[in-house]
This record gives C-alpha cells, sequence and structure tokens, in this order.
C-alpha cells in the first residue's frame, strides 16, 4: 500500500509540475500580450497610450523577454510563495484569490451537496425501478439540466427572479447586505440569492450523476448475492441500501477527484452571467486580457486541486478495493 | 404610423456664440462674479463634525475666494448616496471623469453655450503672443487633509513629475521648438499664490488643452501634485524611510519609483487618488476604500472649494457608490430594479425599449444626450498593396466607396432610425460645424459610384468583380472588432453588401481588440474602423483629422512619420494634401489671434470636406442617461464627447440627490 | 426455423412434434412457431442488441427525432428553409412567431393550413414594435414554392423549398419562428445552424474515436511503460481546467482564417480535448479482453497485433464504445455553444446554434423578444436524444440487463 501511494505520489509531482509549464504557456498562446490587450482597452474608453509608455512597461513587467525566462521567473516565485502581481487589477495576485477564495467554496460546496443529494437517491429508485414512469420522469429531468446550456438558463432565471419575485438579482447579496455584518437577514438574503446557480450548476451536475448511480446499481442488483438476500427475507429497502448502494457507490469515490475542480471551472460562466463574487470572473476577465500571472495562478490552482483530488480519490479507491493496488 | 422618431436639432451651437464663448477665453479671465462675504453653509454630517471640533468651520475649510458653481436647475439639498456600476479598476474613467479637477474647466449652463471657467485657479492670464500664461490659485485652497495648495505643490509637481521620471511630458506642454525637436515646458513660481510658465512657441490653444485633459495627475489637479504627502515616499525628500519600506512591501514591489507609477503612468500605488485613499485631492468626492472591493467608495471632501450661488459648499452628495459588475446583463437589470441613480457609462443605446418599459417601475427617467462621433470606416492610403494604397487615396475611388452606401437603410435596419446619416465630420453644435461636409458624399447613389468606378478604368471581370491597374481583382478586407450581437456587425454586413454590388470584392475580417490594435498600428489592414469622434471641439483634440489616431487607420504610417513614434513610420510625399493638413495644424497652434486662428483651423477641416479620407455612415448617437427620479440638476440634450469629459459637462459636484 | 435446427438445440422430436401440431403431408416441413428462447438463442448478437433496444421505447423515439433533424438540417436545410437566413428585412423586425390557422378569416375551415396578416406600429415613446394579427386577412400556406435559388445536395440547382407565402400575401413574409432585429426568418436561421452545430458533434466524437481507439488500444493492450505514459498523458490532460484550455486554444487559431477553417480547427480541438475520457474506457475494455482466450488463440494462430485489436477485440466491445459516443455527441455540441457564448467559437456569417444563442444572450431578448431563444430548445432537443438513445444503446449492449 505504503509503495502505491508514493508512486501515485510522485506521479503527482511530475503531473504538476508539468500543468504548471502548460498552463503558463496555453496563456500566452493567444497572439499579443496583457499591454496590447490594455491598449486596445484604452483605446476604446477614448484613452491613448504613447508607444513609449508601452514599452517602458512592457519593460518593467518583463513581457518582452523569451517565455521560458518568463516562465522560470514565475515559477521560481510560485514555489516562494509570491504570486506576483496582477497587471489589469494592479494588485498582488494571492489577495486578489483569497478575497473570492470564500464564496467560491461555499457555493461550490452547496452545489455539491446539493447534486449528491438529489442525485443519489433518484439513481437508486431509477435503478430499482427501471422503465416505470418515474425513472423516465427522472432521467429527463436530469438531462434535461444537462441539455439547456447554462449561460441562457442562468439569464432565464435571473429574469424570471426578478420580474415575477421582483427579487433584487445579480450578485450574492442585496445591496443593503453588501457589506453589512453576518446576521440571519443576511443569511437569508444570500440564500434568495442562491438558488438561481444551485438550480442552473445543480441541474447540470446531477444527471451525470443519476445516471452514473443507476448504471452502477443496475450492474449490482441483478447479481446473485442480492437475490440470495432477498430470497433470506431481508426487507426490500434495507436490502437495497444495506449491499448494493454500497458498492454502486464504489466507483464514485473515483469521481470525487474530479468533482470540485469540475465545479469551480463549470461554474465560471454562470457566475459571469449571474455577477457571484467567485473565483470563476476573475479567470474568464484575466485570460481574456491575458493577465498572466492571475491567470496562471488560478489554472494552476484548480490543476493542483485536480490532481490532488484524482491522488485522494485514487488512494481512496484502492483501499477499499485490493484489486487497484496490484495495478 | 410614424416609423422614424424624428429628430431635433438637440443641440443648436451658432457657431459665433462659441467663438465668442472661446474667444473669451482667450483674453485674460477673472472671475465674473467676485467673491461675495457671504454666509456659508455646509453639509449636516460635516456640521456635527465641526460641532464635534474635528473639523475646522466651513469659513476656514473653503477659499477666501470660492468658486461659485450656478446650479443648473436649482439649488440642491444635501445628503444621499449616489449609486452606479463599473467593472473594475480597468474602468477608471467612469468614476474619474466624475471627479477631474483641471485649473480650467468646461462651462456649459445650456448645451447651446459651452465656454472656460476658471475652476480652482482665480484667474489665468497670456500674454500677446500666447507665449507666457500666469495662473493664480484662489488663496486659502486646501487638499483634502486640510493642508494648504500652494505652488510650492507646482513646483514638486514640475521637478518630480514633469522634468523628473515620475511622470510625462504632455505633448500641449512640450511644444515642438523651432528646430523641430520638443522642448520643456519653462515654469517659474511667482509667490505663493501665482506661477508662470513660458513656451518656446505660441500656445494659444493651451486652456483648451487643460480643460480637455489633466495632462499628467489622473484626476487632476493641473500642473500640481500634493507635495507634502508625496515628499514621504522618494527616499531623497523623506524624513522618515520606513514609510517607503512598508509601502514596497504591502504593494510586492521593489523600487519606489515603482509606488508612484510605471513608465510615467503615474498610476501607482500611491498618489493615485483612484487606488490611494490616503492621497489628498481637491476633487468633490475622494476615494474611501480600493476599486478592488465591492462596491468602491467615495466620498465627500470637506475641503471642496467650490460653494452654489447660495453660499452652500459642494458637493450636495455624501457619497458615490459603486458596484462591481462582469455580464452587462446584470447591469441592464440593475437599472431596471432602479438601483441606478445616474450613469451613461455602459449604458447601451440599442436596449433604449427595455428601459424605457421599465421607467415606471425603477423609478427612473431615460435622458438623452448626442453622442460626438460618427461610425467610420478607414481606407488606408498606406497599405503594403501599392495598388490599393493607390486606389484609397484616389478621391474618385473614395466617393464611389461612400455613395454606395446606403445610409439610410443602415439607420433604419440597424439602428432603428435613432441616428443620423450623415458624413464624418464635425457634430451639429460644434463650432466646425458644416452641412455641407456633413452631406458630403452622403447621398446613396450605387449609379453614380458604378460610374466613377468605370470613368477611372476599371472595368468588371467575368465574374462581375472589377479589374484593378495591376490586372487582378480589386479585393480588400474589412478589418473590425465587432462581436456577435453587436449593431457594428450587422452594419459591416450592409457595408459589405454595398460594396460588392459597386463590383469590389470585399470580405470582412473579424479579430479580438488587441488584435485590431496591433494591426493597425503596423498598418496592417485595408479598411479599418472605428468611431470617428472627438467631432464636439475639434480643434482641442483633431488627431483624426491629422491622421495621428491609429485606431482609425486612413494613414497610420504617415501619421507616425508626423508624430515621430516608434512605431513604423512612412513619409509621405512632399505634394500630398496631407502635409497640407499638417502645415496648416501648425499655423493653427501657434496663431495668438483668434480670428485667424478659427480661419486656418476652419481650412484644415475643409481639405477633408473636398475629399474625405474617412467615410462615415451614421452618427451622433444618442447616449442615454439614466437618472433616479430623485436626482436633480442634470439635463438632458448636451453632447456627449471625450473631449468635453462626457458628463462632467455639467458639473457633478453641483448633482443632488431629493429626500 | 425449420425442425433440424430446433432439433440441433436440444429438444426432443417429441416436443418439437406436439408444438407443430396437426402435420400436413407432403410438402413443407419447416415449424413456423418458434418461442422466444429459442429465437433469442440463436439470434446474432446485433440482433440481440436490437431487440433489447426496441424495448427501450424512448430511445427508439429518439432515434427517430434525430433522424428527422439530420435530414431536416443536415441534408436539406435549404429545401425546408423558405428564405435565405441572411436576408433581412428593415419592415419585419422582431415579428414574433405567427400561428398556423386551419380556419381562414372568413371561420371557414381550410384543409390548407395559413396564417394572418401581421402589422406593425411603432411606440413613439419606448420605440416598442407592436405587431398586431389582422384577423380579417388570411394568406394560405403555399407549398412547393419557388424561392431563392440553390443546390440541393451541393449537386442539383433548383429553387424550390418546402413551404412558403403565395403573392397575395403582398411581400409579408411568413415567419413561423418569429424574426430577429434585421428581420431574418428564424425558421432559417435554425434550420442552418442545425447544420453546423450537428456536424460539429459527430465530426468531433469520430476524430475523438479514431484518437481513444487507437490510444487506448494500445495502452491497454501492450500495457507496460506504454500504457503509464499514455494513461500519464490522459490523467495530465483532464487535469487541466476545460474552461481554459479551450479558450486560450481557440483564441489561438489565427484569426486570419476563414470561418471554414476556423470550424475545423474548433472542432479539432474539442475532438483532442475530449477522446480521453474515450480512451480511459477503451483501454479498461482492452485490459480485461487481452486476457481473454480467444485473443489467446488468435495469437496462437499466428496474428499480428493490429490485426487481433482491429478485427478481434474491437468488434467485442464496439456496442458499447457506440453507446459512448452517441453520449459523448452532446458534450461536444454543448462546448459549441459556450465557445461561441464567450466569443471564441463561430462567429457571423457562420450559422451555428451556438452563435443563434449568443445573439440571443441579453436582457433584450428574454424581455422583449424570446423567441429568439428558440435555437437552445433545438439544442435541449437534440441533447436529450443523444442522450436517450445513448442510454438504449447502453442498456441493449450489457449483456447482464434483462
Amino acid at each position: 500500500m505504503l509503495q502505491f501511494i508514493i508512486r501515485r505520489l510522485i506521479y503527482a509531482v511530475a503531473t504538476m509540475f508539468a500543468i504548471s509549464v502548460v498552463s503558463f504557456v496555453i496563456i500566452q498562446l493567444p497572439p499579443g500580450d496583457f499591454l496590447t490587450s490594455y491598449a486596445a482597452s484604452l483605446a476604446q474608453q477614448g484613452d491613448a497610450i504613447a508607444p513609449e509608455q508601452l514599452e517602458a512597461l512592457r519593460e518593467a513587467y518583463g513581457l518582452g523577454q523569451p517565455i521560458y525566462i518568463q516562465y522560470l521567473k514565475w515559477i521560481s516565485g510560485v514555489l516562494r510563495g509570491d504570486f506576483g502581481q496582477s497587471m489589469e487589477w494592479r494588485a498582488p495576485v494571492s489577495s486578489l484569490i483569497w478575497d473570492r477564495m470564500g464564496f467560491t467554496v461555499m457555493i461550490s460546496a452547496s452545489t455539491i451537496l446539493f447534486v449528491w443529494a438529489f442525485a443519489i437517491p433518484v439513481g437508486v429508485y431509477s435503478a430499482t425501478k427501471q422503465y416505470s414512469i418515474g425513472d423516465y420522469f427522472f432521467t429527463f429531468l436530469g438531462f434535461l439540466g444537462l441539455a439547456i446550456p447554462n449561460f441562457m438558463l442562468a439569464l432565464v432565471l435571473m429574469w424570471i427572479g426578478f420580474s415575477v419575485f421582483g427579487q433584487n438579482v445579480g450578485g450574492l447579496f442585496s445591496p443593503e447586505f453588501e457589506n453589512a455584518p453576518w446576521s440571519l437577514a443576511k443569511f437569508l438574503d444570500m440564500l434568495s440569492h442562491l438558488w438561481i446557480p444551485l438550480l442552473v450548476i445543480g441541474t447540470a451536475g446531477t444527471a451525470g450523476l443519476i445516471r452514473t448511480m443507476r448504471a452502477n446499481m443496475l450492474d449490482e442488483i441483478n447479481q446473485p448475492y442480492v437475490e440470495t438476500a432477498r430470497a433470506k427475507g431481508l426487507k426490500e429497502g434495507r436490502l437495497i441500501w444495506k449491499y448494493p448502494v454500497r458498492v454502486a457507490l464504489n466507483p464514485f469515490v473515483s469521481t470525487v477527484g474530479y468533482a470540485l475542480p469540475e465545479l469551480v471551472s463549470g461554474v465560471i460562466i454562470v457566475a459571469v452571467v449571474l455577477n457571484l463574487p467567485t473565483v470563476g470572473p476573475l479567470l474568464l476577465r484575466s485570460l481574456l486580457s491575458q493577465d498572466m500571472f492571475l491567470a496562471g495562478a488560478i489554472v494552476l490552482l484548480i490543476s493542483i486541486m485536480t490532481v490532488i483530488g484524482t491522488l485522494l480519490s485514487d488512494i481512496l479507491l484502492a483501499w477499499l478495493d485490493p484489486r487497484i493496488r496490484l495495478d | 404610423m410614424d416609423k422614424k422618431l424624428s429628430r431635433r436639432n438637440f443641440l443648436r451651437l451658432a457657431a459665433g456664440s462659441t467663438a465668442g464663448a472661446l474667444a473669451a477665453a482667450a483674453a485674460p479671465v477673472s472671475l465674473a462674479a467676485p467673491a461675495k462675504q457671504m454666509t456659508y453653509n455646509e453639509a449636516p454630517s460635516l456640521a456635527s463634525l465641526v460641532a464635534s471640533g474635528d473639523l475646522p468651520p466651513v469659513a476656514e475649510r473653503i477659499p477666501a475666494n470660492p468658486r461659485v458653481i450656478t446650479p443648473l436647475i436649482e439649488v440642491g439639498q444635501y445628503g444621499g448616496t449616489w449609486r452606479r456600476a463599473f467593472r473594475g479598476i480597468s474602468d477608471r474613467w467612469g468614476p474619474t471623469k466624475l471627479v477631474e479637477e483641471m485649473a480650467i474647466e468646461w462651462d456649459a449652463p445650456t448645451p447651446e453655450d459651452v465656454g472656460l471657467a476658471a475652476n480652482y485657479i482665480s484667474e489665468w492670464q497670456q500674454n500677446e503672443d500666447a507665449t507666457e500664461f500666469t495662473f493664480t490659485l484662489r488663496e486659502g485652497l486646501k487638499w483634502s487633509d486640510g493642508d494648504d495648495f500652494t505652488t510650492e505643490d507646482v513646483q514638486f509637481w514640475y521637478d518630480w513629475m514633469y522634468l523628473g521620471e515620475l511622470g510625462s511630458k504632455p505633448t500641449f506642454y512640450t511644444l515642438l521648438g523651432p528646430d523641430g525637436t520638443r522642448v520643456d515646458m519653462e515654469l517659474e513660481v511667482v509667490d505663493e499664490l501665482t506661477w508662470t510658465v513660458r513656451f518656446a512657441a505660441p500656445n494659444p490653444l493651451l486652456p483648451i488643452n487643460i480643460a480637455k485633459s489633466t495632462g499628467g495627475l489622473p484626476g487632476g489637479p493641473t500642473m500640481a501634485a500634493p507635495s507634502h504627502y508625496l515628499r514621504n515616499f522618494i527616499p531623497d525628500l523623506t524624513d522618515d524611510p520606513s514609510l517607503i519600506e512598508e509601502a514596497l512591501s504591502t504593494n510586492g514591489l521593489s523600487t519606489w519609483q515603482e509606488l508612484f507609477g510605471t513608465g510615467g503612468d503615474l498610476q501607482g500605488p500611491i498618489g493615485y487618488w483612484f487606488r490611494d485613499p490616503n492621497a489628498p485631492v481637491i476633487t468633490a468626492w475622494k476615494a474611501a476604500n480600493q476599486p478592488t472591493q465591492d462596491p468602491f467608495i467615495m466620498e465627500r471632501n470637506p475641503y471642496y472649494h467650490a460653494v452654489d450661488t447660495e453660499g452652500n459648499q459642494l458637493p450636495y452628495i455624501d457619497r458615490i457608490e459603486h458596484a462591481l459588475f462582469d455580464d452587462v446583463a446584470v447591469f441592464d437589470l440593475w437599472i431596471a430594479q432602479g438601483r441606478i441613480d445616474m450613469q451613461g457609462r455602459h449604458v447601451s443605446a440599442a436596449n433604449f425599449t427595455f428601459y424605457k418599459e421599465n421607467e415606471e417601475a425603477g423609478g427612473y427617467t431615460v435622458n438623452l444626450w448626442r453622442a460626438a462621433s460618427t461610425n467610420g470606416l478607414h481606407p488606408n492610403i498606406n497599405n503594403d498593396n501599392p495598388v490599393l494604397a493607390q486606389l484609397f487615396d484616389t478621391p474618385q475611388f473614395r466617393e464611389a466607396l461612400s455613395i454606395a452606401i446606403n445610409r439610410e437603410e443602415i439607420n433604419d435596419l440597424v439602428y432603428n432610425g435613432l441616428y443620423t446619416p450623415r458624413q464624418a465630420s464635425p457634430v451639429k453644435g460644434s463650432p466646425q460645424y458644416d452641412p455641407e461636409f456633413e452631406a458630403r458624399w452622403a447621398e446613396y447613389d450605387p449609379d453614380r459610384a458604378n460610374a466613377l468606378l468605370d470613368e477611372l478604368g476599371l472595368e468588371r471581370g467575368p465574374d462581375g468583380i472589377r479589374i484593378g491597374p495591376d490586372g487582378q481583382p480589386i479585393t480588400f478586407r474589412i478589418l473590425h472588432r465587432y462581436t456577435t450581437g453587436e449593431p457594428g456587425t450587422d452594419e459591416m454586413q450592409l457595408v459589405e453588401n454595398y460594396w460588392r454590388e459597386i463590383g469590389l470584392s470585399v470580405s470582412q475580417d473579424v479579430v479580438e481588440r488587441s488584435l485590431y490594435e496591433e494591426r493597425v498600428q503596423n498598418g496592417q489592414v485595408d479598411v479599418g474602423v472605428w468611431g470617428v469622434d472627438r467631432n464636439s471641439i475639434v480643434i482641442a483634440d483633431p488627431g483624426r483629422y491629422l491622421g495621428t489616431i491609429d485606431d482609425g487607420p486612413w494613414a497610420p504610417l504617415f501619421g507616425h512619420w508626423y508624430s515621430n513614434s516608434s512605431y513604423r513610420q512612412l513619409e509621405p510625399p512632399a505634394d500630398h494634401p496631407i502635409r497640407e493638413i499638417w502645415r496648416l495644424w501648425e499655423q493653427t497652434q501657434t496663431e495668438p489671434d483668434e480670428a485667424r486662428r478659427n480661419a486656418l483651423f476652419q481650412q484644415l477641416i475643409d481639405i477633408h470636406k473636398e475629399h474625405p479620407w474617412q467615410i462615415g455612415t451614421v452618427g451622433e448617437a444618442p447616449a442615454p442617461f439614466i437618472t433616479s427620479n430623485r436626482f436633480g440638476n442634470f439635463m438632458a440634450g448636451y453632447i456627449a464627447d471625450d473631449t468635453l469629459r462626457d458628463s462632467g459637462l455639467i458639473v457633478p459636484a453641483q448633482f443632488f440627490l431629493r429626500s | 426455423m425449420d425442425m433440424n435446427s430446433s432439433l440441433q438445440k436440444g429438444q426432443t422430436a417429441r416436443q418439437a412434434d406436439e408444438q407443430a401440431g396437426p402435420q400436413e403431408l407432403p410438402g413443407d416441413y419447416s415449424i413456423d412457431e418458434t418461442t422466444i428462447e429459442e429465437k433469442i438463442s440463436i439470434a446474432t448478437p446485433r440482433q440481440l442488441m436490437w431487440w433489447k433496444f426496441r424495448k427501450h421505447r424512448v430511445a427508439v423515439a429518439s432515434l427517430f427525432v434525430l433522424a428527422v433533424f439530420y435530414v431536416v438540417g443536415f441534408i436539406g436545410a435549404e429545401f425546408f428553409s423558405p428564405y435565405d437566413p441572411n436576408a433581412f428585412s428593415a419592415a419585419y423586425k422582431f415579428v414574433p412567431p405567427m400561428g398556423i390557422s386551419f380556419i381562414d378569416a372568413e371561420g371557414n375551415f381550410s384543409l390548407n393550413p395559413g396564417v394572418f396578416r401581421v402589422e406593425s406600429e411603432r411606440d413613439p415613446n419606448t420605440l416598442r414594435e407592436i405587431w398586431t394579427t389582422d384577423y380579417s386577412t388570411w394568406y394560405p400556406i403555399h407549398f412547393f414554392v419557388e424561392g431563392v435559388p440553390y443546390k440541393l445536395f451541393g449537386l442539383f440547382e433548383t429553387n424550390i423549398h418546402l413551404f412558403g407565402l403565395g403573392e397575395e400575401a403582398e411581400g409579408m413574409p411568413i415567419f413561423l419562428l418569429g424574426s430577429d432585429r434585421l428581420g431574418r426568418d428564424m425558421v432559417s436561421r435554425v434550420l442552418y445552424g442545425a447544420r453546423i452545430s450537428l456536424s460539429i458533434g459527430l465530426v468531433s466524437v469520430f476524430l475523438s474515436l479514431f484518437l481513444g481507439i487507437l490510444l487506448g488500444g494500445v495502452s491497454g493492450y501492450y500495457g507496460g511503460w506504454i500504457d503509464n505514459v499514455i494513461q500519464r498523458v490522459i490523467e495530465f490532460i483532464r487535469s487541466i481546467p476545460s474552461l481554459p484550455l479551450w479558450m486560450a486554444l481557440s483564441a489561438a487559431l489565427p484569426p486570419e482564417w476563414p470561418q471554414e477553417m476556423r470550424y475545423f480547427g474548433i472542432t479539432i480541438i474539442l475532438s483532442v480535448i475530449g477522446w480521453t475520457g474515450l480512451g480511459r474506457q477503451v483501454r479498461g475494455r482492452f485490459l480485461a479482453l487481452r486476457n481473454e482466450d480467444f485473443v489467446l488463440a488468435a495469437r496462437l494462430g499466428g496474428a499480428r497485433d493490429m490485426r487481433i485489436i482491429l478485427r478481434h477485440m474491437v468488434p467485442s466491445f464496439m456496442s458499447h464504445i457506440i453507446a459512448s459516443l452517441t453520449l459523448s455527441i452532446p458534450g461536444v455540441i454543448l462546448a459549441e455553444t459556450a465557445l461561441s457564448f464567450l466569443g471564441l467559437g463561430l462567429r457571423q456569417p457562420v450559422i451555428s446554434w451556438g452563435v443563434l444563442l449568443q445573439e440571443a444572450q441579453n436582457i433584450r431578448t428574454v424581455a422583449l423578444s424570446p423567441w429568439l431563444m428558440l435555437p437552445g430548445l433545438a439544442v435541449v432537443i437534440t441533447v436529450l436524444a443523444f442522450n436517450f438513445l445513448g442510454d438504449g444503446l447502453r442498456d441493449a449492449a450489457d449483456p447482464f440487463s434483462r
């Protein structure tokens, strides 16, 4: 077991290193750099920047240097914990990300909980009552959530919230609670804003999970041991939840690794439309303007979470299922 | 059923009256109303601070002769929070234009009447040939922390930001000398309140340039900086080096110069009003937190130097809050919900119907100004392809391009009839406005267009595409950065169709903004697309007509040569009309006599009128402003132009909120 | 099914005889009735799959729906669209969807459906175009009308369209799904958009399939260090967040490329990122299968590796792969819409559902002209159909389900 863990750990570190290189490169891929983007946005505002100033800025930010040197400078900073300055926000990258981390984690966590709490029972139900009306209905609902493009759904729900419910839309709080200290009223206000992102992101996530759960359950339900238990007189409900479900959950463990970063990534578009104070819009903005240190840091962060998540779930899976260790 | 909105002339600025107002500006100006000894009033929040002894009384906070601002409509009430929205730190012009303080500012009591007024100076004088200007500060003028604003601050700015490495040298301070190189402005402090500047050549346009730009420190003031605060961050001047250390580590920087900014932009974490809440300012409101926070808060400056006609110290409004947004759909919903008290920035004319329908529920009104801009197509006469370059530089070819465009149809189809079909020219209300120029080559006459091209010997080939002088079909691309959903895409599609119909093989090249910048800077463009703006007081910013503004690339390489820029240059032939344009501009800039100056400038504009290089389609777009029904002293009907500082034109300090 | 066969399956002659019922002599000795178990036991795997698939009614319906979409949109877009999707009309902007009526202006029933005339008025205050239906004027819908010329299948020149309005309509176009801000017909736009959106899904997924089978197969079959390397690469690709990867790759496409090339570029990007899921599955199957007897037999028989892979192993899990494929197509279609939303996908004048959705993604549309979001419905139906189809295929291919 230990050997397994160590091997995976080494791979994880190597992967993270490779990811850092790729992250840096893909951010630089689009033609131009932050300054061309900056000059363009200035021009759009009717402002202009003298070429000499642009050159001075380019030197100051080190954008003129060859890419491997820029990468080395960046990565050495990162290893020291210095993520650099965001050129667009003119603030340290770490503080920008940190400010939004709280809400990002909270929204993602609520969404995951919502998704699992909904998907697992529904998957079980669907499997036990295969081809029934209930099965079709829930599968349909799940797929519907998956099929509707997220950004469109977010916009429509926001509009409904505004026109039908008269809600104060956009963002996570109504303006009067924005800077107020935490209280029950503020918490309730946040919940009233949270329903849209939960619904949008959650419905997209449940479909896949319902299907997986259902498929896993189907694999187990027809196994002889289930027949045996039934023959022995175990009540159906208890039977289902005690045995097949636990086995069916095993593959879930392997998906845990991808759950968190996928949610953070998938939330991006929706968070932009709904104006949520999370890392997502920050990432999108930085990618579009080629604010390399900010974008690089966030991409690296998400990738590391994926790698760690995969590692954890691999270890967990190996612990649960000894066959994997022999791989 | 009337499908088109009848277009009123929102602006009727007779050339004469403006010339008059601007003429008055050229002569020595002192405050029209000498400071009366009024009793001054102040905001209740400040009054309570005075009562508790935390703030000096108002009479001691404002200058002995404060600026008297006549409210646009009525005397206002104190109090309230003005709610707006912005996109973040890169969207600095929204907040900045609300608070800018230049020494000389635009003064527009009515849309027809735009002049200049002394702001935090009590007067300015110039000598006969406009080579020497003297400015006098208001006595008792103070920074927002109570420190006196004196010529010491002017000298500091001159030494460290103008001559020194921290700032930059705006071209209207640093004129071309007799030998063709730029000569620094000379500055001499006369006494505590007065200073004089001298130029190598006549600089009669200085007052206008000051009104349109702070010339260095974003947000202002002109030619000054808070020396008592900034000196602490300069190693040679500071009494306490640990302050510099601390600032560097908090901001993650390494050199003290970086604290002030990079490359001379003065937008660093120290001293820039937007990012440094501790920086002393003379603006009506000052930053209370960082623009990275949501919302970004600005609070009143107790030492603001202006009062209204009844002696109430301005501003009326206590606070301004900017909420952060990414996707404009959220902003539009905020407007509909009544969460925006007054804003024009990011408000899109395309959503006019949506805004109007929610007016009642949201408790606001949609007011229209007119944008001083015309959508424009810029055929590049410095094209790398010599055939195209030559064709584009041929007036008949350009005329054909221009009259092949059905502007009425574009206006109707794409813009709901709200714009004005016109040529790219100064807008109505501008002193340079000329209805003939507006109509020049603006009719829709594809037959004549075809005839013109036939006359040039460009015969149609077997597939209908005309053959150029090199025997190749005439092919070129329209370069633009409009994304799906923007009306610009529709307009470009129509233009492409129109030009195809006269036998040209045209296609579109859609690029991302920054790539557009790159391409036009290198002159790698056939026909560029950008609004021809700054068409209100053209003489204040004639770059479009000089060819020096790259995003409208009708002659980008010539323009670089003229401004001696480090980008790719190309010298125009000696007999090219652009030489005449530049020559006239040189003369205009240095002509002290008002009437002669305007006549020279008019000649310059007339060269464009004769055979326009910038092909305009539709312009004078309605610029909608959302104003809450509680918002006072805002008026519709003005020109929205960067030169006039957009809504800064009507002095935001006199806005108020009804309780 | 003749007697010999049923005898081969172990039935006694007596049973076969009983089943046959009263015999007729001479002549035909075949037994027509066979039991279901018999049928199942002698059916080929493919037949088995088909029968199981048929049970899943929704999946069958989905197959039908998709077939319709592909025929109407992909193949016959020009024929089924009444107008050119880019043809604009200043007089008919923001027309809501016109309803079909079988009852004409006088109240008489007509077998031939028609539409009522619409008139517009502009509210002088809000500038809103208000369209009202004039129930006193009814135009019959004409079928097989002459319209804009086009090339059917890219070969035959013709100008016949399925439906349209005749001359009595006085120039009023027929907008069954409404018109957009430039007066363009939404039916035509959605159909032409189908062509791009549906094909991106197919092409991209086939590319992924190719990559997945190749690399996944090699990885699973050979094992060892090749497997290790490919696995790490897969893991690596999956660790990079998808959105930034798409964005960077799309943004890196040379902007001078014409839209058609952009289309290919985006397809390739999506498949290069998407093959990993399939690759993993293929590898899993190969790992399981390579120790099977039949593979051993083939190897002993002297077959080369590639032949073993392609001829023996691949067909055995082909059905599973097909099911997976079908389930990944929707992902690609949704990815294209997401990319277009960000402005990095396809652009005007190319019409795809993603482009149409991007044009509709603003408050004005939701509040004033919601019919412009109908391409979203097309996306939803397509994605649902593919998902149900894939589900059905997977259930059918699974040898253990009932």
